[in-house]
């Protein structure tokens, strides 16, 4: 879980361009808008399309949870984690 | 794609202003530029470099590209004070080169970056200036051939003659065209931007006419008409639809 979390926060810093933070500044738990890191909702649809083209996450866009995945690295590693797992049961 | 302008209808108009400020931004292009290498469009090479952004926070300005950055450059070096004021972004060819890119990876069956289309559309650049100065100010974006800063000129000045503004600041910003479209390439096919605070008066006046020769100038009329900001007294410029003659203190 460690190495996804440290990819996802990779992925953050190149996907959005952000100039002046490392992936290491980026805390797990952190909220990822707002308040936390500060991204925007153009930021959030352009992660959803990086966090696709990376790991093969599917988002459903009527999902009501979805708004919790994207809280925090964290949980977007727990998402990418499970749809993972449910991909090797299959 | 180009409508013809209806040019006998234009052909009475002219335009007076007066220029409150203006600035002007091109790769290693001199504070102290004279005014007739505008005119002839003698400038310096293009060697890539950006103009400076560093007003901007860094979460605004982390994603522009080259035509939106030398736009919001030119834009704050003339009107540099915060408060509202009502602009006009004018480019001939937008975003062209981030445009392409996402044409290209579409085409390679890739997903859109979401980022890179917001920042696609014309008025990107009014949009960032508007959040940027916290103003919410009237904008438009105008795209008109190689006539479009003459238009978002008669725009502002048509907005101060209504009396809602006392001054409009207009910004023209165009870098070169990517390599796959220079067959299309205008004459003049360099990186430049130029703003320009104008308000009521008589500094300056534009007469248009239908270019009736093949005559096309050199430079672009932003570059041109930076000649006239930088103090020419006359400017004759040949567009590839309209003839322009500019007069200073006419």
């Amino acid at each position: 879980m460690h190495a996804l979390e440290a990819a996802i926060k990779e992925l953050i810093v190149d996907a959005l361009q952000l100039e002046d933070v490392r992936p290491e500044d980026i805390e797990t738990n952190e909220p990822l808008f707002g308040d936390g890191l500060g991204l925007d909702s153009i930021d959030a649809l352009e992660l959803g399309v990086a966090l696709k083209k990376q790991f093969g996450l599917t988002l459903a866009t009527n999902d009501p949870a979805i708004k919790d995945h994207f809280r925090s690295v964290g949980t977007l590693a727990r998402l990418i984690a499970s749809q993972q797992d449910a991909k090797v049961c299959q | 794609m180009d409508t013809p302008i209806d040019c006998a209808a234009l052909a009475d108009l002219a335009l007076r202003f007066s220029i409150r400020s203006w600035a002007a931004w091109a790769p290693g292009l001199a504070a102290d530029t004279p005014a007739v290498e505008f005119l002839a469009g003698t400038l310096p090479d293009d060697d890539g470099s950006l103009p400076d952004v560093d007003f901007l926070p860094a979460m605004l300005r982390r994603r522009l590209g080259r035509t939106a950055r030398m736009a919001l450059h030119v834009a704050h070096l003339a009107a540099p004070e915060p408060g509202s004021l009502p602009n006009v972004f004018a480019s001939r060819h937008g975003e062209l080169r981030r445009t392409t890119d996402l044409l290209q990876g579409l085409a390679r069956g890739e997903l859109p970056s979401p980022a890179s289309f917001s920042l696609s559309v014309h008025n990107a650049s009014a949009g960032i200036h508007a959040i940027a100065r916290n103003d919410p100010a009237p904008s438009s974006a105008i795209a008109a051939g190689d006539e479009s800063l003459l238009w978002a000129l008669l725009d502002a000045r048509q907005r101060i003659e209504q009396g809602t503004t006392d001054a409009v600041l207009v910004v023209h910003s165009d870098d070169a065209i990517p390599s796959q479209y220079l067959p299309f390439a205008p004459v003049c096919n360099r990186p430049f931007a130029l703003a320009i605070v104008v308000e009521a008066g008589d500094d300056i006046a534009l007469e248009w006419r239908a270019n009736g020769g093949d005559r096309v100038s050199p430079a672009s009329l932003p570059i041109s008409l930076a000649g006239l900001c930088a103090g020419a007294n006359r400017l004759e410029w040949h567009g590839e639809r309209l003839s322009i003659t500019g007069l200073r203190g006419a």
